[in-house]
């Protein structure tokens, strides 16, 4: 509604009334009751943030540089070392298989899922329902998805039932193909908001390109790498970085899938672990706010350089 | 009359010739679409048949596909449907004195409490700071951007700690005091930028009625805001339904039902499987039910998220 719609309905003319100087203390009256709004909509918010966010995270930093009992020591930091270059190091794995985890969504995931979306996108037979079980993923709940993928590839599984052979033990406890088969399993279902985003992405692209293209006999991969790969870029570089901060701010499925077992622990999920198994008093909390704060410092320049070199990348308007 | 019908007519054509255009496939582009229609199809059936078999499995005694696992033949259908599985769940699923029934309310707890009033505080923070000006709202913003961007790893401790020194560590009051912080998140940009698209004269129109501050953004604003609210509401519920990790770090004693039947799964036997299954079953419906009358929403959300910068 704006004002001329307001005054239909009251049926005066606003003008007079907006001429009208508000009085010293009416003015003071509608200045406070602004201010009392501002603060009482922010207070909790802001005061809960400073707490729970800001102070946790110093904390944190001053927790890897204290013993259990609140000492200051730099203790923490060789024992993160030694766990790193231990032979068999499990904080060793983790990073190595956080690395993989980011090579494999890199890699795999984000093009295979742009070329999913292109398909979709370009209304392939049966684009509707496709589009929802590949969404699948992203809401049936975890533990239903890696129970079933797990199932799936035990010896009495439903691909056994058909003859495909599994070892004995399983795939996921041996060290030799835990993780790839992890990996797979995030390959799996992996699909779910890559191809969503990117059919949004696409949808914004002009019609009009597309015609061009078209008249001038652009197959459809040249369309895919010519057109739409370059015209999508933005939102392709902006994934990269989600990725990598999600890969360092969650652990996936690897405590369903093993709970770490068979070298397949990851960066997050050996801190996650640590913290939610070690107690206050063992030292545990300090040993790993150790180990976050080095990783912290080593994926905060990363994160700031891809998003500088994305930031180069020339931008298309269109 | 005729004129304009015409001009319509003229109009719809041209239309469907463009469509037509776009559409039409030569012959290499056509069997390009094929492969890629098969492996799409075979992909799309291979997320779904793992399912399927557990919801056949979960109809089976827990003695037939105990049986079934000794012989490998887990891929057929149950020899009696055993409905009374999906009562069993109620009764025999228990983690730490915790049923079914009450991991239930404790995930609907997490997601009511906890997720609406973080989604409530996140309102009102996008909506003071796209509409009113005062000191410190374009640093209250630069802070909120730089944490959401901020990878920071390993604080789960300092959390833990936080919340011990303040009473509320393994508490279902907590979230009452911990919701604030996630004001600043993902959804604060969305609603941040929904705010910034309405009129402000809808306000001055409330003014001159002699409204306050308050009754613009409970009256006006919070009913405006109020699909985009659904949609992140909805998106978060099925996040929180889905979460296990949370409650494992700050609720130990309350588990929702994703932690509650992952922390069954570690000492089931091969004869309890089945209503394990069932569980499982009954833990997909709810979202899968939200997803299904929402999904345009969520879609359409999904893809706003992707919006370039």
């Amino acid at each position: 509604m704006n004002v001329r719609e307001a005054e239909d309905t009251l049926g005066k003319d606003l003008s007079e009334i907006s001429q009208k100087k508000p009085t010293k203390k009416k003015r003071k009256k509608t200045e406070w009751s602004r201010i009392v709004f501002i603060v009482s909509m922010l207070a909790i918010p802001v005061v809960s943030w400073l707490i729970f966010w800001l102070y946790g995270n110093l904390n944190m930093i001053l927790m890897a540089f204290q013993t259990p009992t609140g000492e200051w020591t730099f203790r923490n930091f060789v024992t993160f070392w030694h766990d790193l270059t231990a032979p068999y190091s499990e904080v060793g794995v983790s990073v190595r298989n956080t690395f993989l985890y980011f090579g494999l969504n890199v890699l795999m995931i984000l093009p295979i899922g742009t070329l999913i979306a292109f398909f979709i996108y370009k209304k392939i037979k049966g684009h509707k329902v496709f589009r929802v079980l590949i969404f699948l993923p992203a809401i049936i709940p975890t533990i239903v998805m890696v129970t079933a993928f797990k199932e799936t590839i035990k010896p009495w599984g439903p691909l056994a039932s058909l003859g495909i052979k599994f070892p004995e033990a399983g795939l996921l406890a041996d060290p030799n193909t835990a993780t790839p088969t992890v990996m797979f399993y995030c390959l799996w279902t992996g699909f779910s908001s890559i191809m969503l985003l990117m059919c949004g992405a696409m949808a914004r692209i002009p019609t009009e390109l597309f015609e061009a293209a078209k008249l001038d006999g652009c197959g459809p991969f040249r369309e895919f790498f010519s057109l739409v790969v370059p015209l999508i870029m933005p939102v392709l570089s902006m994934q990269i970085i989600f990725s990598l901060t999600g890969l360092l701010s969650a652990s996936g499925p690897i405590l369903l899938m093993t709970g770490g077992a068979a070298e397949t622990s990851t960066l997050n999920y050996w801190i996650f672990i640590n913290t939610q198994r070690g107690t206050a008093a063992s030292g545990a909390y300090n040993i790993v706010s150790a180990t976050g704060l080095v990783f912290t410092f080593i994926a905060v320049p990363i994160i700031m350089l891809v998003r500088w070199l994305s930031e180069k990348i020339e931008a298309v308007e269109y | 009359m005729t004129k304009v019908s015409e001009f319509y007519k003229k109009v719809r054509r041209r239309k469907k010739g463009e469509g037509a255009f776009l559409a039409r496939r030569s012959g290499g582009e056509r069997a390009v679409f094929i492969v890629a229609f098969i492996i799409l199809a075979v992909y799309s059936v291979s997320l779904l048949l793992p399912l399927l078999w557990m919801l056949m499995n979960s109809f089976k005694d827990g003695t037939e596909y105990a049986m079934d696992v000794v012989a490998a033949t887990t891929l057929r259908f149950p020899e009696a449907w055993k409905f009374s599985n999906y009562a069993n769940v109620f009764a025999e699923i228990t983690y730490n004195n915790v049923n079914f029934f009450g991991m239930l309310g404790d995930s609907i707890y997490f997601i009511v409490v906890g997720s609406g009033l973080e989604l409530f505080f996140t309102t009102a923070v996008s909506y003071v700071i796209s509409k009113y000006k005062f000191k410190g709202r374009n640093f209250i913003y630069s802070v909120a951007i730089f944490a959401m961007t901020m990878p920071i790893i390993g604080n789960m401790a300092s959390g833990i700690k936080l919340r011990a020194a303040f009473g509320i560590y393994d508490n279902l009051l907590a979230v009452f005091f911990t919701a604030g912080a996630g004001a600043f998140g993902f959804n604060f940009l969305m609603l941040y930028a929904f705010f910034k698209s309405v009129p402000w004269s809808y306000a001055e129109a409330v003014f001159i009625d002699g409204g306050n501050h308050f009754t613009v953004f409970f009256r006006i604003m919070l009913p405006l805001a109020m699909p985009m609210v659904t949609t992140l509401f909805i998106l978060s519920a099925i996040a929180g339904w889905n979460d296990y990790t949370t409650p494992m770090l700050y609720f130990p004693s309350f588990p929702n039902v994703a932690m509650g039947l992952y922390m069954v799964s570690q000492t089931l036997t091969r004869g309890d499987m089945s209503t394990y299954y069932a569980a499982l079953v009954i833990t997909t419906v709810p979202v899968v039910a939200l997803f299904a009358g929402f999904s345009d929403k969520i879609m359409k959300n999904y893809s706003i998220g992707g919006l370039k910068g």
